[in-house]
Order: structure tokens, then C-alpha cells, then sequence
């Protein structure tokens, strides 16, 4: 289980970032690639995460306000990339477990504590509404 | 247990399981005190049809993996926009075998 997560994570990270590179050096700005999402593609609404791609960009671009604005989401996407793959490299080497540990706390409270899991998911909920909202 | 309702249990639950795991499980039941047939028989087992179902519909948003109670590949599925799209498209494939795989291991640790 630990080695799928590990896996996962890191094939995610660097997904996350191959897309993003590609994002930036197509466009120089946001918005040059069609998107992926498919539930925006069949729906025409967009999705929870839809414009995390381009609140990375404006994030890297130095606007934090305008990152935010365009989906929080982003900022704790921007976190997760930045921090998960560094960590889960440096438990391999390592040969340590403490990220597994982490995440797996992690997910007993989600699953455990109704409030802490209702209250996320209220959070992407309103998150949402927002982006649909927003229009992006 | 008796015969019998292992018999129903293994027939209600077939298709819960992989064909290879089926014959261990039932040796197991065979095997197994009386005062954990309620456990067994309540266990919360996903049908791998209605998961599919759910992946087919819901699996963009990783709903799949969060009724599997794998909450943090749900928050990485939901947060990628579905891993960009492809994750979603591979989880259609991995799920009848994965909850599958679930129910198992659920089983598993009660029968242990």
C-alpha cells in the first residue's frame, strides 16, 4: 500500500509538473492549451479544480491575490507540489516511512471525524459554486 | 459456522471477491467461531458493479476512492482535476478489480 501511494503521488507530481511546464512554455501567459477536463468538456460547467492550472501560473508570475481569486484550490495544489514529491524522495533515500505515517493519520481523521471530512467537503462545495460562479 | 450459511454467504458474495480468493475464503468461514458470523456477515463490502457505476459517473471528482475509504487518493484525484483527465479514464478499468482487492482485505481483517 505504502509503495502505491508513493507511486501515485510521485507519477502525479510529476505529471503536475510536466503540465505545468508545458503550460507556461506554450502560452507565456494562461489559458493557451485546450483543456483536459472532462467534465467541463461534456457539461460546459466547469469542475472543483478547474483553474488550479492557471492559479499556479499567476502564482508563479508573483500574484498571489489574483491566484486566489482564481482558485484557492491552486494555492494548496501549488503547497502539495511543492512540499509531496521532495518529501516522498527523501523518505526513499532514507528508506523511512514518515510521509506514509502522516498521510495515513491523515486519512483516519477524514474518515473518523464526520465534522473535519463534512466541513471539507462543504469547503470544495462552495469552492465550486464559485468557480461555476466565476465562469472559468 | 454451519454449512449452510456459509453456502449462502458464499453465494450472496461471490462476485464481491476474485474467483482465486473464493476457495481460501471459504475455508477460512469454515474455520471461524461462531461469535464472528455477525461481523462477517455485516461487513461493509462495495459491489464492484455499483463501483464501477460510481467511477463511470463520479470518478472525476474521485468519488470512486472515497466510497472505497481511500480518502487521500480521492483528494488527489479530486485536486488533479482527475489526475488530467487520464487517471479517471484508467480508474474505469482498475476499479471491479481494486474494490474487489477492498473487500478482501476488509474481510480479511476480520476473519483474522
Amino acid at each position: 500500500m505504502k509503495r502505491k501511494v508513493y507511486r501515485t503521488l510521485l507519477l502525479l507530481s510529476v505529471a503536475g509538473y510536466g503540465w505545468l511546464g508545458w503550460n507556461l512554455l506554450a502560452s507565456g501567459g494562461h489559458g493557451g492549451l485546450p483543456t483536459v477536463c472532462l467534465f467541463k468538456e461534456v457539461t460546459g460547467l466547469p469542475c472543483p479544480s478547474c483553474g488550479t492550472t492557471r492559479s499556479i501560473e499567476l502564482l508563479l508570475h508573483g500574484d498571489l491575490p489574483g491566484a486566489f481569486v482564481t482558485n484557492p484550490l491552486g494555492l494548496l495544489l501549488a503547497l502539495g507540489l511543492f512540499v509531496i514529491p521532495g518529501w516522498i524522495v527523501s523518505d526513499l533515500l532514507r528508506k523511512d516511512d514518515s510521509f506514509y505515517r502522516r498521510y495515513v493519520r491523515v486519512e483516519k481523521i477524514l474518515l473518523q471525524n464526520a465534522w473535519v471530512s463534512a466541513s471539507a467537503a462543504a469547503v470544495v462545495l462552495v469552492n465550486w459554486a464559485w468557480n461555476i460562479a466565476k465562469g472559468l | 459456522m454451519d454449512q449452510q450459511r456459509i453456502d449462502f454467504f458464499m453465494i450472496m458474495h461471490s462476485k464481491y471477491f476474485e474467483s482465486y480468493q473464493l476457495s481460501a475464503i471459504r475455508d477460512r468461514l469454515s474455520k471461524l467461531d461462531d461469535s464472528k458470523l455477525v461481523q462477517v456477515e455485516g461487513a461493509n463490502l462495495k459491489d464492484p458493479t455499483i463501483m464501477l457505476i460510481v467511477s463511470l459517473i463520479g470518478g472525476h471528482f474521485g468519488v470512486d476512492r472515497f466510497v472505497l475509504g481511500e480518502v487521500g487518493l480521492g483528494i488527489a484525484k479530486l485536486l488533479t482535476c482527475g489526475g488530467l483527465g487520464i487517471w479517471t479514464v484508467v480508474d474505469w478499468f482498475l476499479i471491479l478489480g481494486r474494490t474487489r482487492e477492498v473487500n478482501f482485505q476488509r474481510l480479511q481483517q476480520m476473519m483474522y
